[in-house]
C-alpha cells in the first residue's frame, strides 16, 4: 500500500510540477493565441489526472505512516476536494483570463499552488509544513497580482508584505516548538510536549500564539485579517476565485495537522482553548459586524471570509475539549465540522466570485446598487448565487447547515457561551447576505432589463455546479462524508 | 289496577300530533292538510268518548302520569274524574264539529296552514288544561291556549277594515274604538297575561307549602295549605290571586274587554274558542278547585282558624259570585245595542260565564255546595253547546250577507230557512225557554244563587234573564224578519243569498237540535249523567246520588216571567211596531247617552288605554329617556369607548411609537451601523497599519496569557 500511495504521490507531483513548468516554456514556443489555449489545456489535463490517481487513496481503509508523510482519509479527501475545487476555477477562469496578459503565468501557477497544498494534507513534519506552506504562499501572491489592474497589483503587494511578516513569524514559531521539543516530526513533538515541565512551556504557549497568528493570517484571523479585505475585496474576482477556493484550503489543513499537537497536552488545554476561544469570537464579531455597512458585493464576501474563519475557529476549540459531545469525542465532531464546513466554504466561495467575475464582466460595477435586477439579467446566476448564499447562511438543506451544525455542536457541551455567540453571528450574518438577495430579486423598479446570460458562458455553468453540489451534498450526503473522514483514526 | 283500553293522554296528544302533521302535509297538499287536522280532533274526540265510557263503569278515577322532570317533581298525565272525563267529552267534539264547520268556512282562506295548526294546537292545549293531572302542566296547556288564541284572533293580521270590530272612525273618550284583528290578538294575550300572572303566583305558593305540584295531591291535601296560609292572615288574598287567570281567562269584570274585540276573528275561532272551549277554562278550574276550598274546613281543628278560614273562604266565595252576577247584567245590558252580529254573541258568552261563576260562589254559600257546583257545569254544558251552534251559524251568515253589522241583514229567512230554525232553538235555549238544556242550567244557577242567601245575586241573575231574552231574540228579528237592508237587495239582485253550505250547515243544526233533545230528556235523564259528573271528583268527600231534578216553582215562575218580559219587549220593538231605533236617537239626546254609555261599553277600554296605557307609555319612556339613554347608553357607548381611547391613544404616541417602533426600526439599525462603522475605522488600508496591527495582535495575547496565568 505505502508504495502505491508513494507512487500515487511521485506521479502527482510530476503532474504538477511538471504542468506548472511546462507552460512558461511553451509560452516562449509558440504563438500568441495557441500558447493560451494550450497552456489551458496542459493545466486542466494534469488537474484531472492528478483527480483521478488520487482517488484510490481516498478509498484506503488503513492510515499509511510514511514518517514525514501521513495518509489518512482526511488528507485523500481535501486532497480531492483541492484539486477538484482548482479544476472549478480554472474552467470558470477560461473565459476571462484569456485575455489577461499574464494568462500562462495563470495557468502555470494553478497547478504549482496545489502541489503545496497536496503534501501539506499529508504533512507530519514541521518542516515540510513550512516547505509547502512558502511554496503556496508565494504563488498565492502572484495570483493575487495577475490582473495587473491598480488594486490587484496594491491588493498583491499587501498579501505579500503581509505574508512576509506571517513567514517570519511561523519561523519562530517553528523555532520554538523545536527548542522544547527537539524534534519536528508531529507525533514525536505531541509525545514530547506532554513530559515539558513548567518553565519551558511558556515557550510552547508563544510558540502556539504565533502559528495561530501566521496560519491564521492567511485564512483570516482577528487581528491578522488586516489584508483580506483589501485583497479579497480589490483583487480581481476570478483570481479571489482561487484564493478563496483553494488557497484557504492550506491554513485550515495546516490547523487540523498542527493544533492537535497543542491540544492533547493537558497543560497547554487552558491556554489552548482561552486563546483559540478568544480569536474565534473577535474575529466572528468583527467579520459580521464590519459587513454589515458594505456597500460593494466583494468586500462583503471578504469581510464574510473573516467571519466564516471566526466558526473554524469555533470548530478548533473543539480539539482542545475532552468531554465527550452526545457520545462522539468533541475533538472527532470539531474534525468533522471544520471539514465540511471548509467543502461548504469552498464551494460556496468558488461559486460567488465566479459569479462576481462574470457580473463584473457583463454589468461592470460589483456595488450593490449595480447588482439590482440581476434576478432577471442573469436568472440562472443568481438563483445559483442565493443558494450558495444561504448555505453560508446555514440554512437547510443545503450543506451550509450541516457543517455550522457540527461546528457549533462540537463545543456546545463545554462551552456553550460560544455557540451562543457563534449562533447569534449566523444571525446577524444573515443581514447581510440577504441584502445580496434583496437587491438581485427585489428591487423592480420598473425598469426593462435585457437577459445577458449565455449558456456558453462558462462561468455560468461552473455557479450552477456548485450549487448543485452544495444541495445534493446537503440533502444527506454531508453526514455520510463527515463521518468517513474520522471514522478510522 | 283498572283496564285501559286507551290511555287518556291520548286525548290531548293527538291534537298536538295533528297540528305538526298538518304542518307538514301542508307541504304536500291542501285537502291532506285539512283533513289531517280534523281527523286528529275526531280520534281525539272518539279518544274521549271512550275514556267517558270507561270512568262511568270504573271504580276509581282514571289517572296515568308520566315523569316529565324528575327534580321538580314535574309529571304529565292525564286525571279523568267526573269533571275532567265529561269536560274532555264535551270540548273534544266541539272542536271536531267547529273543525269540520271550518272545512267549508275558511275554503280559500291564504293562511289556512297557519289557521290549522293553531287550531288543532288549541285542541290540544285545552284538552290538556282539561286532562292535566299537574298543576304546571295544565299552565302548559293554559298559556298553550292563550297563544293559540293570539294567532287565531289575529289571524287576519292584515287588518282590511272589514274584519275588524267596532264602527270606522267612532271614538270614545279621545281613543278609538275601531279594533284591528292584530291589535285584538295582542288584547287578548295581555289582558289573560295579566290573570296568568295570578295564577303563576298561586302555583307557586301552594308549591312553597306542599313541595308538590300534583292536582290530586293539592286538593286531597288542601286544608294544610289553607290552614298554613290561614296562619298567616293572607288566604283571603292568595285565593283572590290565583283566581286571577280564571276571571280574566273567562272574561269576567274587569278583564272582559278581550272578548269583545276578539270577534277579529274568524267566526269558527269565535265559536270554538270564544263560546265554546277557551272562555270555559275559567270556570273549569273554578269547578276544579273550589271543593277543595269549601270542604277544606274540615281539616281545620283550632277554632280560631276555623273562624277565620271560614270568613276568608265566605268572603271569597261571595266576591267571585259578586263579580259574576255583575258581569252578567254588565254584559248583557251591552248586548241590547250591539250593532255587530257577532258581539252580541260575544257579549251574551260573557254574560253566561258570569252565570256559572254565579253558581259556584254561591254554591261556596250554600250548606249544599254539590247543587250549586252542578249548576255551574250545567250551565256550561248548554252554554257551550248552543253558543258554538249560534256562532257557527252567524259565521254562515255574515258569509252570505258579506258584512257583520245586522243593518245590512233583514228579511233572510226566505232564504235561509234552517239556518233560522237553528237559530232559533239555539235562541230558545240561551234564553232559558222551558224544555231547553238552557232553561234546566239557568234556572238551576238561579236556585243555587237563592240557596245562597245573598239577595243581590239572585236579582241580578234574574234581571239578566230578561235582558238574555230580549237580545237573543232581537238578533233573530233583526237578522231573518222585517224588511230587507239595501245590501240584502242587492245580493238578491245577483243571487248571492241562498242557504248555508251542508258542510257548515250540519254542526250547527246538530248542536241546535242537542241543545232541544238534551232538554226533553233532561228531567229523565239528567240526574244520572249529574250523578257521573260528580262520581269521583277531587276534593268531593262523598259519592252523591242524585235523585231528581227539583225546582222551586217560585223561582221557575220569576224566571219564565222574565222570559216572557224579555221576549214580549223585543218583539213588540221589532216586530210589532217596527220601531226605528236610528229615528229614536235622533230625536232624545237621553236616548242617545244611554245609547252612547252602553254602544261604547260603558268607557271602560278608553279608560283603560288613557289610564293604564299611555300611562305606562309614559313611565317607559321616562326611563328610556333619562336612564336607558343617559346613564347606560352614554356611558357604554360614548363615555367609556372615549376614555379607552384616549388611553390607548397616549399609550401609542408615548410607548408604542417611541419605544417599540422606533427602538426595532430607528434605534437598533442606526446602533448597529454606528458600531459597524466605528469598527470599520480599524482597516485603515494603510499596509503599514496593518503590519503593526499582526504584531501587536501577538503582543497582547501572549501579555493576556502571561497575565491571566493560563
Amino acid at each position: 500500500m505505502l508504495l502505491k500511495f508513494e507512487l500515487i504521490l511521485n506521479l502527482t507531483t510530476l503532474l504538477l510540477i511538471g504542468a506548472g513548468i511546462t507552460i512558461p516554456l511553451i509560452d516562449q514556443l509558440l504563438a500568441e493565441r495557441k500558447r493560451k489555449q494550450v497552456g489551458y489545456l496542459i493545466s486542466m489535463f494534469s488537474l484531472i489526472l492528478v483527480l483521478l490517481l488520487n482517488i484510490p487513496l481516498v478509498l484506503s481503509k488503513e492510515i499509511l505512516n510514511n514518517g514525514m508523510l501521513v495518509v489518512d482519509r482526511f488528507g485523500a479527501v481535501i486532497v480531492i476536494v483541492a484539486t477538484f475545487s482548482a479544476l472549478l476555477v480554472l474552467i470558470a477562469s477560461a473565459n476571462e483570463v484569456r485575455h489577461w496578459s499574464t494568462s500562462t503565468s495563470y495557468y502555470s501557477l494553478i497547478p504549482i499552488a496545489l502541489i503545496g497544498i497536496y503534501y501539506i494534507s499529508f504533512a507530519n513534519d514541521i518542516l515540510l509544513i513550512f516547505a509547502s506552506w512558502m511554496l503556496t504562499s508565494v504563488a498565492s501572491y502572484v495570483i493575487a497580482g495577475l490582473r495587473k489592474d491598480e488594486n490587484s497589483v496594491e491588493g498583491a503587494i499587501k498579501y505579500s508584505i503581509m505574508g512576509m511578516l506571517s513567514t517570519i513569524t511561523m519561523l519562530y514559531a517553528i523555532a520554538l516548538l523545536y527548542g522544547v521539543s527537539g524534534t519536528t516530526n508531529l507525533h514525536e513533538v505531541a509525545n514530547l510536549l506532554k513530559l515539558v515541565d513548567e518553565e519551558k512551556i511558556l515557550l510552547a504557549k508563544i510558540s502556539l500564539i504565533m502559528f495561530i497568528a501566521s496560519l491564521g493570517f492567511k485564512f483570516g484571523v482577528f487581528p491578522f485579517h488586516t489584508w483580506l479585505p483589501d485583497v479579497y475585496g480589490g483583487v480581481h474576482p476570478i483570481c479571489v476565485a482561487y484564493l478563496a477556493g483553494v488557497i484557504e484550503i492550506l491554513p485550515i489543513v495546516t490547523f487540523v495537522r498542527l493544533l492537535p499537537v497543542f491540544s492533547t497536552t493537558p497543560i497547554l488545554q487552558t491556554t489552548y482553548i482561552f486563546s483559540i476561544f478568544t480569536f474565534s469570537v473577535l474575529t466572528m464579531i468583527f467579520g459580521n459586524i464590519v459587513a454589515l455597512i458594505q456597500k460593494n458585493v466583494q468586500r462583503m464576501l471578504a469581510y464574510s471570509t473573516i467571519a466564516h474563519a471566526g466558526y473554524f475557529l469555533v470548530g478548533f476549540t473543539a480539539f482542545g475539549i475532552a468531554k465527550p459531545v452526545l457520545g462522539i469525542s468533541a475533538s472527532t465532531l470539531g474534525l468533522q465540522g471544520v471539514t465540511l464546513h471548509l467543502i461548504t466554504y469552498i464551494l460556496a466561495k468558488t461559486g460567488l466570485f465566479v459569479t462576481l467575475s462574470y457580473v463584473l464582466r457583463r454589468i461592470g460595477s460589483l456595488d450593490l446598487t449595480s447588482i439590482r435586477n440581476l434576478g432577471r439579467i442573469l436568472p440562472a446566476t443568481s438563483f445559483s448565487t442565493s443558494i450558495l448564499l444561504l448555505s453560508l447562511m446555514g440554512v437547510p438543506p443545503l450543506v451550509g447547515f450541516w457543517s455550522k451544525l457540527l461546528l457549533f455542536l462540537s463545543v456546545a457541551g463545554e462551552y456553550p457561551l460560544l455557540t451562543l455567540i457563534a449562533a447569534l453571528n449566523s444571525g446577524i450574518s444573515v443581514a447581510y447576505y440577504i441584502v445580496i438577495i434583496k437587491n438581485m430579486y427585489f428591487t423592480q423598479n420598473g425598469i426593462t432589463v435585457k437577459c445577458l446570460e449565455r449558456i456558453k458562458d462558462v462561468e455560468v455553468i461552473i455557479t450552477i455546479v456548485t450549487s448543485l453540489l452544495t444541495v445534493i451534498l446537503g440533502l444527506g450526503i454531508a453526514p455520510y462524508i463527515a463521518t468517513y473522514i474520522t471514522s478510522i483514526k | 289496577m283498572i283496564y285501559m283500553l286507551v290511555d287518556p293522554i291520548y286525548i290531548w296528544a293527538i291534537p298536538y300530533i295533528g297540528a305538526v302533521l298538518s304542518l307538514i302535509f301542508s307541504e304536500i297538499s291542501k285537502k291532506a292538510r285539512n283533513y289531517v287536522a280534523v281527523l286528529s280532533l275526531l280520534f281525539s274526540s272518539i279518544f274521549a268518548t271512550i275514556t267517558l265510557y270507561e270512568f262511568i263503569i270504573s271504580e276509581k278515577p282514571i289517572h296515568t302520569s308520566y315523569v316529565w322532570i324528575k327534580s321538580l317533581g314535574i309529571t304529565f298525565g292525564a286525571y279523568m274524574d267526573g269533571l275532567s272525563s265529561f269536560a274532555a267529552f264535551l270540548v273534544s267534539w266541539l272542536c271536531f264539529f267547529i273543525g269540520f264547520y271550518s272545512l267549508k268556512y275558511m275554503e280559500e282562506d291564504p293562511g289556512l296552514t297557519r289557521y290549522w295548526f293553531f287550531f288543532a294546537f288549541f285542541a290540544g292545549s285545552m284538552l290538556t288544561l282539561i286532562t292535566a293531572d299537574n298543576i304546571l302542566f295544565m299552565f302548559v296547556g293554559w298559556e298553550g291556549t292563550g297563544l293559540c288564541s293570539y294567532a287565531l284572533i289575529g289571524h287576519w293580521f292584515t287588518d282590511e277594515e272589514e274584519r275588524c270590530v267596532g264602527d270606522p272612525g267612532r271614538k270614545a273618550l279621545g281613543v278609538s274604538m275601531l279594533f284591528t284583528p292584530s291589535h285584538s290578538g295582542v288584547r287578548a294575550l295581555v289582558f289573560t297575561r295579566l290573570g296568568d300572572v295570578g295564577f303563576i303566583a298561586g302555583i307557586a305558593i301552594v308549591y312553597s307549602v306542599l313541595k308538590t305540584f300534583s292536582i290530586p295531591e293539592i286538593v286531597e291535601n288542601a286544608s294544610e295549605w289553607i290552614i298554613y296560609l290561614a296562619r298567616l292572615g293572607l288566604l283571603l288574598p292568595v285565593l283572590i290571586i290565583f283566581s286571577l287567570g280564571a276571571l280574566a281567562k273567562s272574561a269576567q269584570f274587569p278583564f272582559h274587554e278581550w272578548l269583545v274585540t276578539a270577534m277579529t276573528g274568524p267566526t269558527s275561532v269565535s265559536a270554538l274558542i270564544h263560546a265554546a272551549t277557551m272562555v270555559n277554562a275559567g270556570v273549569y278550574f273554578m269547578l276544579r278547585f273550589s271543593p277543595a276550598i269549601y270542604f277544606s274546613l274540615h281539616g281545620a281543628h283550632e277554632e280560631i282558624l276555623l273562624h277565620v278560614i271560614e270568613n276568608d273562604v265566605t268572603v271569597f266565595f261571595t266576591i267571585i259570585a259578586t263579580i259574576g252576577a255583575f258581569t252578567a247584567i254588565f254584559m248583557a245590558s251591552q248586548a241590547i245595542v250591539a250593532r255587530e252580529l257577532k258581539l252580541i254573541l260575544a257579549f251574551s258568552t260573557a254574560s253566561q260565564l258570569g252565570y256559572m261563576f254565579l253558581a259556584v260562589g254561591a254554591a261556596g254559600l250554600c250548606p249544599e255546595f254539590i247543587n250549586g257546583w252542578l249548576a255551574s257545569f250545567n250551565h256550561l254544558m248548554s252554554q257551550a253547546v248552543f253558543k258554538a251552534s249560534l256562532f257557527m251559524a252567524a259565521g254562515a251568515i255574515i258569509h252570505t250577507v258579506e258584512s257583520r253589522f245586522i243593518d245590512d241583514m233583514g228579511g233572510l229567512f226566505h232564504y235561509m230557512k234552517i239556518t233560522f230554525i237553528s237559530m232559533l232553538l239555539a235562541a230558545f235555549s240561551l234564553s232559558g225557554v222551558p224544555f231547553f238544556q238552557g232553561f234546566w242550567s239557568k234556572d238551576s244557577v238561579l236556585e243555587a244563587a237563592a240557596e245562597s242567601g245573598n239577595l243581590w245575586l239572585l236579582t241580578l241573575g234574574t234581571l239578566t234573564a230578561a235582558f238574555t231574552s230580549f237580545y237573543s231574540l232581537r238578533l233573530i228579528l233583526r237578522v231573518f224578519t222585517g224588511l230587507k237592508s239595501e245590501k240584502v237587495k242587492h245580493l238578491e239582485h245577483i243571487h248571492h243569498i241562498h242557504e248555508a253550505h251542508p258542510v257548515m250547515l250540519m254542526p250547527y243544526l246538530i248542536l241546535a237540535m242537542a241543545a232541544f233533545i238534551i232538554g226533553l230528556i233532561w228531567p229523565i235523564y239528567g240526574p244520572e249523567i249529574n250523578s257521573s259528573i260528580v262520581k269521583y271528583v277531587l276534593g268531593i268527600e262523598e259519592h252523591y246520588i242524585i235523585h231528581e231534578i227539583h225546582l222551586n216553582p217560585l223561582l221557575t215562575t220569576a224566571s219564565i216571567a222574565m222570559v216572557t218580559i224579555g221576549f214580549s219587549s223585543s218583539l213588540s220593538i221589532y216586530k210589532v211596531f217596527k220601531i226605528d231605533t236610528s229615528s229614536v236617537l235622533k230625536r232624545s239626546s237621553i236616548a242617545r247617552l244611554i245609547h252612547g254609555l252602553l254602544y261604547d261599553r260603558y268607557y271602560i277600554n278608553p279608560i283603560y288605554y288613557r289610564v293604564l296605557v299611555n300611562g305606562f307609555r309614559g313611565i317607559s319612556l321616562m326611563v328610556f329617556k333619562w336612564f336607558d339613554k343617559l346613564v347606560i347608553d352614554d356611558l357604554y357607548h360614548k363615555l367609556i369607548p372615549l376614555m379607552f381611547n384616549k388611553l390607548f391613544n397616549i399609550l401609542f404616541r408615548c410607548f408604542e411609537v417611541p419605544v417599540i417602533d422606533e427602538g426595532y426600526n430607528v434605534h437598533t439599525v442606526n446602533g448597529v451601523l454606528k458600531l459597524s462603522a466605528f469598527i470599520r475605522k480599524l482597516q485603515s488600508g494603510i499596509l503599514n497599519n496593518y503590519l503593526t496591527t499582526f504584531i501587536i495582535g501577538i503582543a497582547l495575547m501572549i501579555t493576556l496569557l502571561i497575565i491571566l496565568m493560563v
